[in-house]
């Protein structure tokens, strides 16, 4: 595992890895750097990297939202006890 | 025999986060979206007995929605009225016409960006919507909500391995369902 980390060459899976912990700021710098060699000889590295930064700003905060954890499960409580004084 | 029928056991889960999507885009204050859409399920199981099947249950929480939406700002109109009496403004600096300077600029491309940006939260929604629901929740918790690699791990209680295989199936699937509903 460690000399996979270590390599320089990686595979188009690992690449679409480090892609995606890109978009969330997850990656390391050498995973970075792995990845731009990669983008540079690769077409389906390429292509996969540009949708997924389309996706990411597509999905960026101030278009889409939802509701908080803690607010859907207060609002599920009082649901299901109107639901069952429904019934 | 009706085309749909209503579930309302599964209504949070499976309408909660559109329809508050739906609304934060048109009220723009969070407490006032949950309310509105607490108030919208409320309703539509009180009316569940009108449901003739003839819309998804989604289209029909979305009309309960709309007029709920419209009652608000009527409410709030009706109590504004009461306070902006006055039209011309002037105080030490400035004067002008209050209503003149909120004629809508023709150049300002605010509005239209605005409405598409509506339109693309709501169609990213209905592909989430079309996403297994585990993934569609890990999702919006990592990329919408911004929640931490290891909090969402431990909610879920997968490894850090299996979140980002769930990620990037997650991704590929929206990204996919976007590129045919809405770029096409």
């Amino acid at each position: 595992m460690e000399a996979k980390k270590n390599k320089v060459f990686i595979d188009c899976d690992e690449a679409k890895h480090i892609c995606d912990k890109s978009q969330y700021n997850e990656s390391s710098l050498w995973d970075r750097f792995r990845l731009n060699i990669r983008f540079i000889y690769c077409n389906i590295t390429r292509a996969y990297v540009k949708r997924n930064q389309t996706l990411s700003k597509l999905v960026s905060d101030e278009k889409v939202d939802c509701m908080d954890n803690k607010s859907k499960e207060s609002l599920k409580t009082k649901f299901e006890q109107q639901l069952q004084n429904h019934q | 025999m009706p085309r749909h029928q209503l579930d309302p056991n599964k209504w949070i889960d499976r309408y909660a986060d559109y329809l508050f999507n739906y609304t934060i885009t048109r009220v723009s204050d969070r407490d006032i979206a949950e309310d509105l859409v607490q108030e919208t399920f409320f309703s539509g199981l009180k009316s569940a007995v009108n449901f003739k099947g003839e819309a998804s249950e989604r289209t029909w929480l979305v009309s309960i929605l709309k007029r709920k939406i419209i009652d608000h700002y009527r409410k709030i109109n009706s109590n504004k009225g009461k306070a902006e009496v006055r039209i011309n403004y002037k105080d030490g600096e400035s004067e002008g016409d209050w209503l003149e300077e909120r004629v809508a600029d023709p150049f300002d491309r605010n509005a239209e960006s605005t409405i598409e940006n509506k339109e693309l939260g709501l169609a990213i929604h209905n592909c989430l919507e079309k996403l297994p629901q585990k993934q569609a929740e890990i999702f919006k918790m990592k990329t919408i909500q911004n929640f931490d690699t290891e909090a969402i791990c431990n909610e879920y209680n997968i490894s850090a391995s299996n979140l980002w295989v769930i990620i990037h199936r997650a991704r590929t699937s929206l990204a996919g369902c976007l590129e045919e509903n809405w770029f096409k």
